[in-house]
């Protein structure tokens, strides 16, 4: 078996397991579940038929369980409940631990695997046996399936490489012919002269009426292996008849003409073809080929794609320089043309990696499920703005400091039911996770109906960690922000879920390295909320271009204020740190020159841009102002890499390099240098 | 598979499995026999088998005849190759016709000179 069929069904199970998962939860919630019941038992029929195929005998096995169980629900033997949602998700589990081991070894023989089996054995028997209050729990509409039969037309015309692919249509019209009574009639004006034959491709295709009690969704799961590159319409016979591209075959119904008492021979006969009237293909049509257009790619591929594109733009930019200092109209024209062109393909490449962010909601549906049971508190996850679309490597990256928070929210912020009842709370928590656009950023909130964060409490472990003195003045806000600091956590025991104080420092700096911003709100006794601020990608950055000596900077125009200008005779110090005055706030600044220890003379008038550092402001002391800047981000090379103070490189329209400052990094180091400056001075004085 | 050339009425018989994997040999020696012959006249009294690849051979060996004007038939068949192709929901009309088959106008003339 080949590694890339066997990584390709990896990788569609691993979709399908995340779906069951999303259905699994929705069960409950569902006052209509029939439609998540159906697609939950096509995802399982999907992983065990594909599992046998690839050789996973193992997953086929286990998964048959679940699939019978499921096929029960369809029936309506089987109520929907919370067990049943608890057996899904952990069959779902199970199915990932099989995956994890090689289709030609046997996994290990495990107890709990065993006990699932049981489990899921137990529950179909047992719904089996029950057979009043299973039905009074059908739901209505495949009540009325089962009370009335109804007439279905399929028309069917699979791929050309079916019989490649393992599929057997005549197993699949077997099939359709088990869910009821049934009429086939083949298509075979696409089948050529024996000349042109391929005797491996499938020409045919099929119009089949079958009169059965199935729904939709059964009928469709006939088709679940082979529904790929295949055109697939299935109608009820009381909605407008399927226009057929095609010519039909006679009409003669085949059961009625050929006797069984073959060989013999046979009346002589010739049907000819009629040609109907053709007609444009059918919107369902188009469907099945709008499926065939997606196209899986690696996302190593796409970053290469990005980083390419970044030379590219980087390229043009040089061009561009030239071709104004060539000054000649006859390469500017194409050179405007073509940086449109770039700037054009630079936004399209950019978008393919743009990913909404209800990819990654559907896994915190299944955290928030877990916990609170394993908590035994009672929690609801609400997601808005599923659509949201965040560049994939913000999305990869934002995956921990999210369950971080919900995992605080729900151990440390929602009650236990009993405590919120008493609090005149509704019994259950409730957890809001949003996402939404704001100008070139996207907030991610996490909203909870908790007790919120004490303050006094944070104020005495702040006092006991040394952190702040007893006597500290702190706002509100400098007080909440302590919970971001290193080590700090308010749990009065360590559990498994929280509690360890390495959290939201970690979720902190994970967010600042997306140069993102973290916002903490805090109502106590109703809640808590945590806006993440991000960028809508870490490719592309807005900057503003400094130059300090014959150096370059640019510093990322998201956190830049305002820019003021410092004659050397307004320089001033106070506790030992170099501070302007804007409009009568006292704001300290970073002297650049100093600080990386730029050769030359200061000019007499020099800027100071003003930047947001968490909730202060910080000056960044330059020479020059150049300009705004827009460029793709290229990471620094292995050598470079180790320089804290830059987050990346880029090369200006003259061929020099600029890096890219990171404002944070920037202060760190500085803080750094003043202390051991500070600490120098002192002991020189000793 | 195994295709014989009928000794009295020049039919050609085809005997155990016509499916995907018998496709390619059936479809040379089908198209050799309609070279040779001026009809194509099938006996499958002697199949044991049948796929959705073995009856679409026979439909594009169908084609073949219509093409050069030589008739088709097949004149015989087991219950293994007609339920296959009830199942597939080919009808009787399409294959089983024992005697000439309808020829296009076009077609009687070159018909005649045949045999």
């Amino acid at each position: 078996m080949s590694n890339m069929w066997a990584d390709s069904f990896l990788q569609e199970a691993e979709d399908l397991l995340a779906e069951i998962q999303e259905c699994a939860l929705l069960l409950d919630s569902e006052s209509q579940p029939t439609e998540i019941v159906g697609r939950l038992f096509r995802a399982f029929h999907t992983i065990k038929g594909s599992g046998a195929m690839f050789g996973f005998d193992h997953v086929t096995k286990f998964t048959h369980h679940v699939e019978t169980l499921l096929d029960g629900v369809r029936e309506g033997r089987v109520a929907v409940s919370p067990q049943l949602t608890e057996l899904v998700l952990a069959a779902a589990d199970e199915i990932k631990r099989l995956l994890a081991v090689e289709p030609t070894v046997a996994p290990e023989p495990s107890e709990a695997r065993e006990k699932l089996i049981a489990a899921l054995e137990a529950l179909s028997i047992v719904s089996a046996q029950l057979p009043a209050p299973a039905i009074g729990s059908i739901e209505p509409d495949i009540r009325a399936a089962m009370a009335q039969e109804r007439s279905w037309q399929i028309v069917f015309r699979p791929c050309k490489d079916i019989f490649a692919c393992g599929g057997n249509p005549l197993l699949l019209l077997r099939d359709l012919g088990n869910l009821g009574s049934i009429d086939v009639v083949a298509q075979t004006e696409n089948v050529p002269t024996l000349e042109e034959l391929e005797p491996g491709m499938c020409y045919m295709g099929w119009t089949v009426t079958l009169r059965t009690a199935a729904d939709e969704n059964t009928i469709r799961d006939v088709f679940v292996f082979v529904e790929d590159g295949a055109e697939l319409t299935i109608k009820p016979m009381d909605d407008p008849p399927i226009q057929v591209e095609t010519e039909m075959q006679g009409t003669l119904p085949v059961a009625t003409a050929l006797s069984s008492d073959r060989p013999a021979k046979i009346e002589p006969s010739v049907e000819s073809t009629k040609s109907l009237e053709r007609k444009p293909a059918t919107p369902d049509a188009g469907k099945a080929l709008s499926k065939e257009s997606t196209v899986r790619v690696p996302s190593a591929r796409l970053d290469r794609l990005v980083n390419l594109v970044g030379e590219l733009v980087m390229n043009q930019s040089r061009l561009a320089q030239a071709a104004l200092l060539a000054g000649t109209p006859e390469m500017s024209n194409p050179v405007q043309e073509m940086e449109r062109l770039v700037a054009e393909l630079r936004d399209d490449v950019l978008s393919i990696r743009m990913l909404p962010i209800g990819t990654i909601f559907g896994r915190y549906r299944r955290l928030v499920h877990d916990l609170s049971a394993e908590l035994g508190k009672e929690v609801d996850l609400v997601t808005e703005g599923a659509e949201t679309e965040l560049d994939k490597s913000i999305l990869d990256q934002l995956g921990e400091p999210l369950v971080h928070l919900l995992r605080n929210s729900i151990d440390h912020g929602i009650e236990r039911a009993d405590q919120r009842v008493a609090l005149g709370k509704p019994r259950r928590g409730t957890i809001r996770l949003s996402a939404t656009h704001m100008g070139s950023h996207v907030v991610i909130s996490i909203e909870d109906d908790g007790a919120g964060i004490p303050r006094a409490v944070i104020r005495a472990k702040a006092i006991d960690k040394k952190i702040i003195a007893p006597d500290a003045s702190l706002s509100d806000r400098e007080l909440l922000n302590l919970i971001l600091l290193p080590g700090f956590s308010t749990a009065k025991s360590v559990t498994n879920v929280s509690g360890r104080g390495v959290g939201m420092d970690v979720v902190k700096r994970q967010i600042d390295t997306l140069r993102g911003s973290l916002t903490l709100a805090s109502d106590e006794g109703k809640g808590t909320s945590v806006a993440l601020s991000l960028p809508l990608t870490l490719a592309i950055i807005e900057g503003l271009i400094v130059q300090v000596g014959a150096d370059q900077f640019i510093i990322p125009m998201s956190a830049i204020t305002e820019n003021v200008e410092l004659e050397r005779t307004q320089r001033m110090q106070k506790n030992g740190r170099n501070v302007v005055v804007v409009r009568g706030e006292l704001i300290p600044y970073i002297d650049l020159r100093a600080a990386f220890q730029v050769e030359g003379d200061a000019p007499e008038i020099e800027k100071v841009v003003i930047v947001h550092h968490g909730d202060d402001r910080v000056g960044l002391l330059v020479d020059r102002v150049l300009g705004t800047h827009q460029t793709v981000l290229q990471p620094l090379g292995k050598f470079l890499r180790n320089i804290e103070v830059v987050s990346g490189a880029t090369i200006m329209g003259n061929g020099s390099v600029a890096l890219i400052l990171d404002i944070a990094a920037v202060v760190h180091f500085v803080d750094r240098q003043t202390q051991q400056a500070l600490l120098q001075a002192s002991e020189a004085s000793d | 598979m195994q295709t014989l050339q009928g000794e009295q009425d020049n039919s050609l018989e085809l005997t155990g499995a016509l499916d995907i994997i018998a496709a390619e040999e059936v479809r040379t020696s089908l198209l050799a026999h309609l070279e040779h012959h001026g009809r194509l006249s099938l006996d499958l009294s002697r199949i044991e088998s049948c796929d959705t690849a073995g009856v679409q051979l026979l439909l594009a060996a169908q084609r073949s005849a219509e093409a050069a004007c030589k008739p088709f038939a097949v004149v015989a068949a087991t219950d293994a190759f007609t339920t296959v192709c009830t199942a597939l929901g080919i009808s009787s009309a399409q294959f089983l016709a024992a005697s000439i088959p309808r020829l296009e106008p076009a077609c009687n003339e070159k018909e005649n000179t045949v045999e």
